[in-house]
């Protein structure tokens, strides 16, 4: 195993307290050690800033849903063509780009760790295939729950199985944690296009509402002590006057720990169908009365994107605004899907509201270890963005600049040209990039540079302009290997599959068994991932 | 004397020429050119292992002999002169932004594909998808001029948004499918299914045809923007009739299941038979 | 002694059967079938022109012949595995060659315009209409009406009397040529518009108020459905009348090994279907395969008139190098995806002392590397 030294950089390691200072860091076996050989390979980081690898909490990477977008957008990603070499497998790019060029793009990034944030539990071969070209990176996915039957009987029942079937569900899967994504709505969709108007509706068929989905399953995963606590799309996402509903959400998960996704597209004040305003204030001050929630930003960024989700009933709106390409697919038991591509643009209102409402959620004082950056890749805009996003967030001047070309009217029903001079430090982008995401994931090896972390190590030159800086990460080491020098990939390996698992009462095969023989089409027995292949190589976080 | 390429033989796989173009070419000597690598099927090769090269590179390039194999000729040529002395395979001044591409013989699928500007002239046939977008693009084609002699394939200016697809002879199946707008001409007919999905382009047909359901009969008439149209077509080199310029055309609105600002306009026979 | 078993005999992969001999239980003709080809295949292990050989000789000769191609080619996939598939894409990214997923649904329609889809059990549980648009499932895929359920009302169109028409509580008969204008005119009439009477308004105008009286419905379609421009125009009109209601399309594919290796492809190239590599790096092959000079073939029939490396459980006639596989799903595990697009781990009832086509793949790739 290679020992690496490296020396003289600025360390930013928020989770231990360290903000910038120089000293050296030494990497042995894979992990981060007190000191190491004199033979051991010296990188001499004078005048750079030195991070833990990147984390991603919430993107889409893999799955049946990625790849039906990759279908959907033949045409995107012919200009962005990637030469095979020696070293690397070839691809194509675009803002779905092809499984390996996913891997070697985030890694030149400087990230080490991606969270694929929505499979359907029925797909999971099809995801844990697709992780498994997806080089370099370390990947965990979470299992879509919030609009399973089968959970909706147990929940109605007030069975006592709960806990054991979700632990049961991301045993047979491989899962890192368990997504919601518009509780119960998704359901109401694909029985009658329908939506769910209040927490307390009840959805058709199961005598459930979206408020018991949502309290009984973060409940459950609160209960079980998994790594991840419950990460939840909200319902509405994308709705003015949706901001109620997300506080409503809030509400009901009191006390109990959960991750908001992509805050900014349930950040929104008016009616339904009226003009839209931020309420990101309000929900700020709810976060920080609320120790025991994080989110995710979901800023979007003016430009092309993609949006690719299983709320499949917000593609039918995006479907409807533009009349452009759309898809759809449902999936028995537990979820839909759907894909549209948008464009954000600059001028327009509503996407000009978005793009200050995610900016707001950022910069109106949050706790950095309570708003973490995502643009819900590639929801809001390509991962390839967020340097551009960390400039935003670091660079006043910049940020101004941006603003004055965006829609005025828009801008001027946020807080942003009140004098927001907040300009991000390099530690608290450690906090939103790496330190926070890994902390709320639960991976206690990552997202820290301390004695015995993963040697998961992004090196930057120390540039004025951030979105070069972030963009080209003069070295990028993961596992203790150093995988990108300048822009290069020196080294291809696969990343690790990061499980999640709790215990559970193998008597639970006998409730599930039969209410799976009601609904899926697919028997109970074959429905658990057993192929060692796919599921290696692994490492599993335990409950606790 | 002008840069000429002769293919020495029929090359063993598809060749892809688009790094030859007159403008890459000017000033270059043909020992120079010949050492020029281009891809035939996996490998690269060099120029002149495949081509007699002659001449010294000017605003014009000529290439002669069997070219049936040799893809992407002029694609993406942004300027000059470039002729094919015979027929020539695939993507023939795709994505091409200006200049001027003559083939004396026919071209194969997708002839001028998203062009931009300039002008492709075929005076034999060309396959499918003339002037049409890539697959799933949503817009094609958005300037220049093709102008095909004899007949053309199947979706001839698919997805084309602007510029012109001349076609003397007969268009295939599918044409001006999903086109956002621009004009597809094909005087000797268009085949089946045209203008699925077309929103603001103009599809002509000098032969009967039946329509789509989702087009409507909107009149009978003597389109003057038409005859200018067909002028130019005889500007171009096309030979059309005179009863087109000045008999009755009718006009059927469509695609009605997009914005039905389409057409697609149909000469009248029997204005040719009474003329 | 019956051994559980998911059966790959179509694009079903049903995963409720027993196998006794070759009998399926529930029964299936198409499995059965299925079924004894792959569990008597024999034959040599390998052959190279017709003649007995070993792998490893065979092997080598795949190597050298693809080490000298100028346009090599991988296709095929009609029973190959998700694992399989995968191999086939790296060694034709290291070759720079062609890959074509043979019986590939077209991918034109789904890139213009995208589409509408469900797993079986969503249409089991909600269509209360099923159009089967001229396709025999009953012959094709014998047990899809019975994993649909029986609570849909069938409208089949076709004018053929097909087992699957036989089934039908409503039959629509007009000719193929005439599908295209038929959705167009179901289209027309959905949006109100109006519709140049014909023959054929009144049935469908019948089709359309059976539709509009249910929240769900389903169109089951494929080759039969002639060309892409009438899947997309059926794309279309699913996508209109999913305005008011749940409306989605389920494909058929021919075979079963497609949808999985289609995935594979995309998944690594970006692309689906046909993905030219020469160039060093993915594009979408659009014209024919036309100067291929050898090609690897991987569990399906070869093509005439080409040299061809063919891995295959199945014989393959006049391949220049043949390798025997283990069958997948019988004596080989993999990963299928079902039409629906589920994946299933195939089991291997039967093991049996073959290589699998991708452990093949990865052999001749090794061979190339030295
Ligand atoms: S329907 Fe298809 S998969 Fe099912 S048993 Fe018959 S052949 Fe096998
Ligand atoms: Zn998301």
């Amino acid at each position: 195993m290679t020992e690496i030294r490296i020396t003289g950089g600025a360390i930013h390691d928020p989770a231990n307290e360290v903000d910038g200072e120089v000293r050296d860091l030494c990497l042995r076996d894979g992990r981060i050690v007190d000191d190491v050989g004199a033979q051991a390979r010296t990188i001499d980081a004078r005048g750079m800033v030195v991070m833990p690898g990147g984390v991603d909490i919430h993107a889409h990477i893999a799955g049946p849903k990625v790849t039906a977008a990759r279908r959907l957008l033949s045409d995107d990603r012919r200009d962005d063509p990637i030469d095979r070499t020696e070293l690397l497998r070839s691809g194509t790019g675009g803002l779905v780009p092809s499984t390996f060029a996913t891997g070697y793009r985030y890694s030149l990034l400087g990230y080490t760790t991606v969270v694929e944030a929505a499979a359907p539990p029925l797909a999971a071969r099809h995801v844990l295939a697709e992780l498994r070209d997806t080089p370099m990176i370390d990947k965990a996915f979470l299992i879509l729950m919030g609009n399973n039957q089968v959970l909706f009987e147990l929940i109605r029942d007030g069975s006592a199985h709960l806990r054991d079937a979700i632990a049961w569900w991301l045993q047979a899967t491989g899962g890192y944690g368990v997504k919601l994504v518009n509780p119960g709505g998704v359901e109401l969709f694909k029985q009658s296009n329908g939506v769910i108007e209040s927490l307390d509706d009840t959805i058709a068929g199961f005598a459930v509402t979206p408020r018991q989905v949502i309290e009984a399953i973060g409940s459950a995963v609160d209960g079980l002590g998994l790594p991840h606590p419950v990460h939840v799309h909200a319902n509405n996402l994308g709705v003015a006057g949706n901001a109620a509903t997300t506080l409503d959400t809030m509400r009901t998960l009191d006390g109990r720990q959960a991750h908001f996704a992509h805050l900014q597209f349930h950040s929104y004040g008016g009616e339904p169908g009226g003009p839209m305003r931020s309420r990101a204030p309000e929900l700020l001050e709810h976060l920080a009365a609320h120790p025991e929630f994080t989110v995710d930003v979901g800023q979007v960024m003016f430009g092309d994107a993609v949006t690719t989700t299983a709320d499949a009933h917000v593609s039918t709106v995006l479907r409807d605004l533009d009349g452009g390409k759309w898809l759809n697919h449902d999936t028995e038991v537990e979820t839909g899907c759907g894909i549209v591509p948008y464009t954000y643009q600059a001028g327009n209102y509503v996407h000009a509201l978005q793009w200050g409402i995610g900016l707001e959620l950022f910069l109106l004082g949050g706790d950095p270890w309570q708003v973490m950056l995502s643009t819900d890749h590639p929801n809001g805009g390509s991962f390839l963005s967020y340097p551009k996003l960390i400039r935003l967030l670091m660079d006043r001047g910049y940020r101004e600049d941006q603003l004055g070309r965006a829609n005025r009217r828009a801008i001027r029903r946020t807080a942003l040209l009140d004098d927001l001079d907040r300009e991000y430090t390099l530690n608290e982008i450690a906090i939103i990039t790496r330190a926070a995401p890994a902390r709320r994931l639960g991976l206690r090896d990552k997202g820290h540079l301390g004695v015995g972390a993963d040697a998961d190590v992004t090196i930057y030159h120390d540039r004025e302009d951030r979105e070069e800086m972030f963009s080209t990460p003069r070295y990028v080491i993961q596992g203790g290997e150093l995988l990108v020098e300048d822009g290069d990939l020196r080294r291809v390996q696969d990343g690790l599959l990061l499980s999640g698992r709790a215990p559970f009462d193998p008597a639970v095969a006998e409730v599930l068994e039969p209410l799976f023989g009601e609904r899926y089409t697919v028997a109970f027995d074959h429905y658990p991932v057993r192929d060692p292949a796919l599921r290696e190589p692994a490492r599993t976080v335990e409950a606790s | 004397m002008t840069l000429t390429l002769t293919a020495l033989t029929s090359p063993p796989a598809r060749v892809d020429l688009s790094p030859l173009v007159p403008e890459t070419t000017r000033g270059r000597s043909a020992i120079e050119v010949a050492g020029t690598a281009i891809r035939c099927g996996r490998d690269r090769v060099g120029v002149g292992e495949l081509f007699a090269v002659s001449g010294y590179g000017t605003d014009e390039l000529v290439l002669r002999g069997e070219l049936g194999r040799i893809d992407r000729i002029g694609a993406g040529m942004r300027g000059g002169r470039l002729r094919v002395e015979g027929s020539c395979g695939d993507h023939v001044g795709a994505r091409m932004t200006g200049g001027e591409i003559v083939i004396d013989g026919d071209a194969g699928a997708f002839a001028g594909a998203e062009l931009r500007g300039g002008l492709v002239r075929i005076e034999g046939s060309a396959g499918a998808s003339a002037g049409a977008g890539y697959p799933g693009t949503r817009a094609g084609m958005s300037g220049g001029e093709i102008v095909i002699a004899g007949d053309a394939g199947q979706e001839a200016g698919a997805a084309m948004r602007r510029g012109l697809v001349a076609i003397g002879g007969r268009a295939g199946d599918g044409a001006g499918l999903r086109m956002l707008a621009g004009t597809v001409i094909a005087l000797r007919g268009v085949g089946a299914e045209a203008g699925m999905g077309n929103k603001r382009g103009s599809i002509v047909s000098g032969r009967p045809l039946r329509p789509l359901p989702g087009y409507a009969r909107a009149v009978r008439y003597r389109p003057p923007a038409l005859a200018l149209q067909l002028r130019r077509l005889r500007e171009l080199g096309l030979e059309v009739p005179d009863a087109m310029l000045t008999g009755a055309w009718t006009r059927w609105a469509g695609d009605r299941l997009e914005l039905s600002r389409g057409e697609i306009l149909i000469f009248d026979e029997e204005e040719v038979a009474a003329g | 002694m019956s051994e559980p078993l998911i059966c790959a005999g179509c694009g079903l992969l049903c995963d409720d059967v027993t196998a006794e001999g070759t009998a399926l239980t529930p029964e299936c003709a198409l499995g059965s079938r299925w079924l004894a080809a792959r569990r008597d295949a024999g034959g040599a292990a390998a052959s190279i022109d017709g003649a007995p050989a070993d792998v490893t000789a065979a092997l080598d000769r795949a190597v050298e012949l693809l080490g000298a191609a100028r346009r090599p080619l991988l296709h095929g996939f009609d029973g190959a595995t998700v694992e399989d598939a995968r191999a086939a894409v790296t060694l034709a990214d290291r070759l720079g060659a062609l890959v074509r997923v043979d019986r590939a649904p077209d991918p034109e329609a789904v890139a213009r315009r995208g589409s509408s889809t469900a797993t079986l059990g969503e249409i089991r549980d909600r269509a209360e209409v099923v159009v089967v648009w001229r396709e025999d499932p009953e012959v094709t895929h014998p047990r899809l009406l019975e994993r649909l359920g029986s609570g849909a009302t069938l409208v089949v169109v076709d004018d053929r009397d097909t087992a699957t028409a036989a089934r039908a509580d409503v039959r629509l008969r007009w000719a193929a040529g005439r599908d295209l204008e038929a959705i167009r005119s179901l289209h027309v009439l959905e949006r109100e518009l109006p519709l140049t009477e014909d023959d054929l308004a009144g049935e469908l105008r019948g089709l359309l108020d059976r539709l509009h009286a249910v929240p769900h419905a389903a169109f089951v379609h494929g080759p039969g459905l002639g060309g892409p421009r009438a899947a997309l125009a059926l794309y279309e009109l699913v996508r209109a009348l999913s305005d008011q209601r749940h409306v989605v399309t389920l494909g058929l594919p021919p075979v079963a090994g497609s949808a999985g290796a289609d995935a594979v492809l995309t998944w690594q190239t970006g692309y689906p279907a046909a993905v030219d590599l020469a160039s060093g790096h993915p594009e979408l092959a659009l014209a024919v395969d036309e100067g291929v000079d050898v090609a690897v073939c991987v569990e399906a029939p070869a093509r005439p008139g080409v040299t061809t490396i063919a891995l295959s459980a199945l014989p393959v006639a006049d391949a220049a190098v043949h390798i025997a596989t283990a069958p997948p799903g019988v004596a080989a595990p993999g990963t299928a995806h079902r039409l629906d697009e589920v994946p299933l781990a195939l089991a291997a009832p039967w093991p049996a002392d073959r290589p699998t086509a991708a452990q093949l793949l990865a052999r001749i790739g090794e061979g190339l590397a030295r």
